[in-house]
């Protein structure tokens, strides 16, 4: 039970890093990525590949690299992998298309990934996927194994916080509002002697690499990845607890994630099960984000923790604030 | 020579049920002014509804009826009962996007709840292929193009003759000069989603029953090649989305030719990533659409 709770608690914190990754391309830049999970891919890919060790020691898979390198290496790797990848699906995708192209275009981009990837099996792998990952650290600190997943869970939480302070200070620099200012009028921003493009490309760096750095948690949390993973339904999910917690809002999309999974999580639990249909589960779980997403951007698309304006915060500013103090969970925004 | 020749061949009935999806996204996207992500189910509904008309009959005429009309109706639904309340709330053009992509979403789960994942199968006559010239086709494939050219004669004349294709031009042309000429725009969307409906869903059977089995993701897997077609020929443009679908539908398959199989479907995302950043108002435009291209 224990195990349990703690498998999921962590799935949850890195579900959650994801999103804040995402909620900076959709909540503060205002684009629509649906191709978002391969940034996530691409990150786990990478930093597989790096601290695995060589392919020729386990035929008959192949990938490229192998090297053996520790954890951190890995994710270091995975985050440059996500921030590269979004530089160059960002600058040809960013600077010419208005909002539904550009969906289109990254489903597109990853769909291609995804065709290279499956069909070359010698970079990846391909359909075999990857496996076998390391336990991060554990080499060191050698844990029991029944005390290492906890271990882990702690990690990962760790580096939730530090993603969030970073996001958090972000959101308030001058960066962040003129990112903002993009969204709410791309042409008033410009007015203001914005540059529309590098702003948004800086922010769908930053949204890669934060992809990448959880891609890379999750394939140690799993200890294997498979091109079959990629499903846009993993992309929705984020979405749908973006939607909830709260459009551009750090501290909503987290709370989304966690609601958005325990409510999955308690619902399937009550599904019926259907002899000989086993796709009957995850059918319903499915129509159930998709009705989510639909109701809620309907009667609240703000969502729970709307995003804080400049004046929740602008009367302290005088004065100086206590930090944070004055932004949280305000509902004047809308 | 003669593999070039067999994969035009293949590339021409490609082409023609292209054409169905496309001419329909793209009419409704070019009136409506909002992209139906859950397209694709459009042509997965049309698919499964001409399968459970088989189970009365397998006479293909009526399988075309079933599919064409469940297509029209989704779609009709579809914008009456999501796409017009968010319009009607003034939400974002990008959120009605989304809300679209939920729809997908249901849609193609509720057909897996139904049908299951189980690939399924239309009772249809042999196809035996034959030559004709150089080309290598089954009587289906015949039957699928002289469908197509014929679906595409009649929404010609619709367009061309009718008082409802002047005020569906119209409308795509000018939503606000149309209504100041008294056209009901509200009313001419609806039936442009119901019209693209019909053709999308008529498109879902052809697709199904030229690649033989089909399941519950099948028309969202068709959903990019669609777009590609439309986009190459110009959003909102129908003749547009032909010439689209035959340019996009010869690539991939005598592209197989030359390359893996397996990277078709790439080559139709690489011709529409390539369109959409060197000339987004299609290839077979003579002037930009306004307000149809990059912003």
């Amino acid at each position: 039970m224990i195990n349990y709770l703690v498998s999921i608690a962590t799935q949850g914190v890195i579900f959650a890093i994801f999103v804040l990754g995402l909620n900076v391309r959709w909540g503060w830049e205002g684009d629509l990525d649906i191709a978002y999970y391969a940034f996530i891919a691409i990150g786990a890919y990478i930093d597989a590949v790096l601290t695995l060790p060589p392919a020729g020691l386990r035929p008959p898979t192949e990938y490229i690299l192998g090297l053996r390198w520790p954890f951190v290496a890995g994710a270091l790797g995975a985050m440059l992998a996500g921030g590269l990848l979004s530089l160059v699906v960002g600058a040809i995708a960013l600077r010419k298309l208005r909002g539904d192209y550009f969906a289109i275009t990254t489903l597109a981009t990853a769909l291609i990934m995804q065709a290279v990837i499956s069909n070359d099996a010698r970079i990846f792998a391909g359909y075999n996927g990857l496996y076998g990952l390391s336990q991060p650290f554990n080499s060191v600190l050698r844990l029991d194994p029944h005390v290492y997943p906890v271990f882990y869970l702690a990690f990962c939480l760790a580096v939730l916080i530090a993603v969030y302070l970073f996001l958090e200070r972000l959101f308030w620099s001058p960066f962040g509002r003129a990112l903002r200012s993009v969204r709410e009028d791309e042409t008033a921003a410009a007015a203001f002697g914005r540059n529309v493009f590098a702003l948004k490309l800086k922010g769908y760096v930053i949204g890669g690499v934060i992809a990448g750095l959880g891609g890379a948690l999750f394939v140690h949390f799993l200890g294997a990845f498979n091109v079959s993973a990629w499903s846009p339904v993993e992309t929705l999910l984020l979405y749908a607890a973006i939607f909830v917690g709260g459009t551009g809002n750090n501290r909503g999309v987290i709370l989304g994630i966690f609601l958005v999974l325990i409510f999955f999580q308690e619902v399937t639990r009550f599904l019926p099960e259907i002899p000989g249909h086993p796709d009957f589960g995850p059918a319903v779980r499915e129509i159930l984000i998709g009705i989510l997403i639909l109701a809620v951007l309907r009667w609240r698309p703000q969502g729970i923790l709307p995003e804080p304006r400049a004046q929740d915060r602008d009367p302290a500013s005088a004065a100086g604030y206590a930090a944070g103090s004055a932004v949280a969970g305000t509902r004047a925004g809308g | 020579m003669h593999g070039f020749f067999v994969a035009l061949g293949f590339g021409l009935v490609t082409a023609a049920i292209l054409a169905f999806s496309a001419v329909a996204f793209s009419l409704q996207y070019g009136v409506s002014n909002h992209p139906n992500f859950a397209h694709g189910e459009l042509l997965t509904v049309g698919a499964y509804a001409a399968y459970v008309s088989q189970s009365l009959t397998t006479n293909l005429l009526v399988g075309g009826l079933a599919a064409a009309a469940a297509g029209g109706l989704v779609a009709w639904g579809m914008n009456r009962g999501i796409v017009e309340p968010f319009v009607r709330a003034r939400a974002r053009s990008l959120v009605i996007f989304i809300a679209t992509i939920g729809v997908a979403i249901i849609i193609q789960n509720v057909l897996l709840a139904v049908f299951t994942g189980t690939n399924v199968v239309y009772v249809l006559p042999q196809a035996v292929p034959h030559r004709v010239g150089p080309f290598l086709w089954t009587s289906r494939d015949e039957l699928i193009m002289a469908a197509a050219a014929g679906t595409m004669a009649l929404l010609h004349l619709l367009l061309r003759y009718t008082k409802f294709g002047k005020a569906l031009r119209a409308v795509a042309d000018s939503r606000d000069l149309a209504r100041v000429s008294g056209i009901d725009a509200s009313r001419v969307i609806q039936l442009t989603w119901g019209l693209a409906g019909l053709i999308a869903g008529l498109g879902g059977f052809v697709l199904a029953g030229r690649v033989g089995s089909f399941a519950p993701s099948f028309g969202f897997n068709f959903l990019l090649v669609t777009f590609a077609a439309a986009i190459v020929g110009g959003i909102g443009k129908p003749y547009g989305a032909m010439a689209g679908a035959l340019l996009v539908g010869v690539a991939m398959e005598t592209s197989a030719f030359y390359v893996a199989a397996d990277y078709k479907l790439p080559i139709a995302f690489a011709l529409l990533i390539a369109t959409l950043l060197v000339r987004p108002e299609g290839l077979f435009t003579t002037r930009p659409r306004v307000g149809g291209g990059a912003a």
